[in-house]
């Protein structure tokens, strides 16, 4: 089945980056070498790249490993785009995965006994990111977020 | 994503994390890390070659501690980038791992 998503080459406003990448292990191999040319074309400092890169890391990574595809819909591909806005970086994740508002996760408890650590990436994404929105379009989850740049 | 061990002292390890913890760097090292903190007692963690470190990475950190305390050992982070601490910081894994920048510090730490 194809993905309505947007391919890696479809032209988008003046400026953006915009990469379209498989929902698995290897797209998220493909965000790392996408966010070193984002760093590299607009020379962003340390801090603006590790932020960006944590952040998509984060929004991706959680939708790799916990994303519930839905019957009859392609959620293979993940739509990633960032745009310089001012003194910012917008970014969005968009994917065709079940509805998951980020937002709406609970807090880590990493001094816990139970061995199980989870909530962390949404936590760091959440510190790290300004201006966080979820939106359930149709059959899409968007997430939208600004770092200042 | 690399892992190397020396003994710093008798009893003491000190294993120095280098490249990016991310995913994939946590799936490289997760398995040798964990046979680390399953035969080690005394663990100093040298994160002053690490570039990058995601929730995967302090995953990684934070169940290796508990395999250690479990054991009644005791392990140390060493020396994080500040870009690295200001993470482990913000995701309160500095309560459950001390952060040290002083090496005799962190030898006296896990020594008990």
């Amino acid at each position: 089945m194809a993905s309505d998503l947007p391919s890696p080459t479809e032209p988008g406003p003046a400026g953006t980056f915009r990469l379209r990448t498989e929902r698995s292990a290897v797209g998220l191999e493909r965000l790392g070498l996408w966010v070193d040319e984002i760093a590299a074309r607009l020379t962003l400092g340390v801090a603006v790249e590790y932020a960006l890169r944590l952040c998509l890391e984060e929004a991706v990574a959680n939708v790799v490993m916990h994303g519930v595809p839905v019957p009859g819909t392609d959620a293979n591909w993940i739509a990633l785009a960032v745009e310089p806005v001012a003194d910012r970086l917008r970014l969005t994740v968009t994917d065709r995965c079940a509805a998951f508002d980020p937002r709406s996760a609970p807090e880590p408890d990493i001094a816990g006994s139970d061995d199980r650590v989870g909530g962390l990436g949404i936590h760091l994404m959440r510190r790290y990111a300004r201006d966080v929105f979820y939106a359930r379009e149709g059959p899409e989850n968007h997430l939208t977020m600004t770092i200042p740049a | 994503m690399q892992l190397e061990t020396e003994e710093i002292a008798p009893g003491v390890t000190k294993a120095r994390l280098i490249g990016r913890l991310d995913i994939a760097g946590a799936r490289v090292i997760d398995l040798p890390f964990s046979v680390l903190v399953g035969a080690r007692r005394a663990l100093i963690v040298d994160l002053s070659a690490l570039e990058f470190i995601a929730s995967m990475g302090l995953r990684t950190l934070i169940m290796g501690a508990h395999t250690v305390k479990s054991k009644c050992g005791r392990m140390v982070l060493f020396r994080p980038p500040a870009a690295v601490e200001a993470v482990l910081v913000s995701s309160g894994t500095d309560k459950v791992l001390p952060i040290l920048h002083d090496l005799d510090e962190a030898v006296r730490a896990v020594s008990g």
